[in-house]
């Protein structure tokens, strides 16, 4: 303890209370000072209820990144500030001339306007539905009904048990020192039980993905959660084909965003590139579409996506994005995006190639 | 104000932290600041790679208080450029001798801070509360009808009262100094220590817990009779 606690200096006391600063020993002198005297309990009970009120207000940050739209679109333009500061691109700009450069630059009055692309990303956040970090609150919730039997290392769970797991009958909660959070399902029939693991837990695993398979039967926190434990074993052929399939299928545009942001890691299976273009040409929120732009850039710039022949359907995607989406922000990209992909077969092809 | 509250001892263990409702301190989140220290190592040596990670673990954070204490999607996305690019150039200086998150915040707070001086000394400049909010709803009216209906409000008492309270406390929280209001962001809604505050606005837990002080009195001023 610091010093006495005394009516003189119990408001101060009562602010630390509130915020949490004190050790257990303070906090006990001010709970029974606050028992003993009217006055310092009607300070506690004012601070008290500031605390609520504060706790109670809704954060800008929920309601302006709602989806972390503006996440990922703060990411994606970091990453290429850094790369124009590394002369990556630059270098590839062969004109000032084409079409490309011209629409690059078009691409740029964003970046000196941002709240032309920034509202934009709002509307799309806001189109997006789910509050993602909604999860997180969910996920500590207890479960209810008592289980049977307890199985701790996972015996083999069937079909028929995975498709009669309730709605509420899947809780994901965070351990700490581990990015992977503890999975907890319990089982309903035939035989009651419940199982626990981690992502790392092949059944655990199989479990999970078969969630994000399946957007009529779980919650959509629930398959955000479940597309999250997965990330660190998103190379894993099972789970990127699932994490694809969601991409392509689930209902709710935030869980279709949040499985592009766990395949970006991913390296170049033809599975993960072709639910990526399909995403960026066929999806109809337009947050999906530019994450799935922004994904698909990013690869060519590190030159992850394999060559591209000018064929290719990446090439057509982009040039009917650039023709024909309904939002600027994307026509613009995909053109700029295309100019970079021609400087870059430019750049690799040797003289006397197919280009003349 | 509500007496009950106190009566008896439950309620003070049953205390709500709305600092930690959410968010995980920088300090404790997911992953282990040892990681922190091969990855830096690698960026410092000039791995994109690494240091995109590094990026990726505390950005979410850093837009977050961005967003909070500027209230404008487009501020809060210059201070985000702003300070990981000053991060980028500037890694090479960072020498362990504080956690890493406290230096990164230290970077950021400061960008904030003059973001927040400069509005402060220009009350013309004071964007309206929530403005990219606002200028979607000039677009499409039923954007708060559509965050309203949306999962992460539908609890009906929570959105009650944080319709009616909101724009108070959103009011109140603007009368705060640049430096308080920081304070006051990191504390409540970011779950920090007043000593990592004080690390990262390069002063002392004492002076941190004066401006906490103060700015707690202003806020109970201006929030007087809401409950
Ligand atoms: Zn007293």
């Amino acid at each position: 303890m610091v010093e006495e606690l005394y009516c003189s200096n119990f408001e101060d006391r009562a602010i630390l209370y509130a915020a949490g600063e004190l050790i257990d020993e303070d906090c006990a002198a001010v709970e029974v000072h606050a028992q003993q005297c009217a006055n310092c309990a009607a300070l506690l009970s004012r601070e008290i209820s500031l605390r609520k009120a504060l706790a109670a207000r809704v954060q800008p940050a929920d309601t302006l990144d709602h989806s972390e739209l503006l996440l990922a679109h703060c990411r994606s333009e970091l990453f290429e500030a850094l790369d124009d500061a590394a002369g990556r691109p630059q270098r590839a700009w062969r004109s000032l001339l084409t079409p490309w450069r011209w629409l690059g630059a078009f691409r740029h009055a964003f970046v000196f306007h941002p709240g032309w692309s920034a509202a934009t990303l709002i509307l799309v956040g806001a189109l997006a539905g789910t509050a993602a970090r909604e999860w997180y609150r969910q996920i500590t919730l207890p479960v209810p009904g008592n289980p049977v039997i307890t199985v701790s290392a996972p015996a083999p769970i069937t079909q028929q048990e995975l498709e009669t797991i309730d709605r509420d009958g899947i809780r994901l909660e965070p351990q700490s020192g581990s990015p992977a959070p503890r999975v907890e399902l319990q089982v309903r029939s035939p035989q009651p039980r419940v199982v626990q693991g981690t992502p790392d837990d092949a059944e655990i695993r199989r479990v999970l993905t078969y969630v994000i398979g399946h957007g009529g039967q779980f919650d959509d926190s629930v398959r955000l959660g479940s597309i999250d434990a997965l990330r660190p074993v998103a190379d894993d052929p099972q789970v990127r084909a699932a994490m694809s399939d969601a991409l392509r299928h689930d209902p709710n545009p935030a869980v279709r965003l949040r499985a592009i942001e766990a395949l970006r890691g991913v390296g170049s299976a033809p599975d993960v590139q072709s639910a990526i273009l399909g995403a960026l040409s066929d999806d109809d929120n337009s947050g999906v579409r530019i994450q799935a732009l922004n994904t698909v850039i990013e690869r060519m710039r590190r030159r992850e996506f394999p060559r591209v022949p000018p064929d290719n359907r990446a090439v057509s995607i982009l040039r009917d994005r650039m023709r024909n989406d309904s939002n600027s922000y994307i026509r613009s990209r995909s053109a700029d995006a295309l100019g970079q992909l021609a400087s870059m077969d430019e750049d690799s092809v040797p003289a006397g190639g197919r280009h003349p | 104000m509500p007496s009950e509250v106190i009566v008896g001892s439950p309620p003070f263990e049953a205390l709500p932290n709305p600092g930690t409702t959410a968010i995980a301190s920088p300090g404790s989140a997911a992953l282990p600041a040892k990681d922190d220290r091969t990855l830096i190592e690698r960026a410092q040596a000039g791995d994109r790679s690494a240091f995109e990670l590094l990026v990726q673990r505390y950005d979410r954070q850093v837009l977050r208080l961005a967003l909070n204490v500027l209230g404008s999607a487009e501020d809060a996305r210059d201070v985000y450029q702003e300070a990981f690019l000053k991060i980028y150039r500037n890694l090479h200086r960072f020498r362990f001798e504080c956690a890493f998150y406290t230096w990164i915040y230290r970077i950021v707070t400061n960008i904030c801070l003059d973001h927040l001086r400069r509005r402060h000394s220009h009350p013309e400049e004071q964007p309206p509360l929530l403005r990219a909010a606002s200028f979607e709803e000039n677009r499409d009216g039923d954007f708060f009808d559509r965050q309203q209906g949306s999962g992460a409000h539908s609890d009906p008492e929570r959105q009650v009262l944080g319709h009616e309270i909101g724009r108070r406390v959103e009011a109140a929280l603007q009368s705060l100094s640049p430096r308080e209001r920081m304070v006051f962001e990191m504390r409540h809604y970011q779950g920090m220590k007043l000593r990592a505050i004080g690390e990262a606005l390069g002063t002392t837990e004492e002076t941190v817990k004066n401006s906490l002080f103060r700015a707690t009195r202003k806020l109970r001023t201006q929030l007087e009779g809401l409950r």
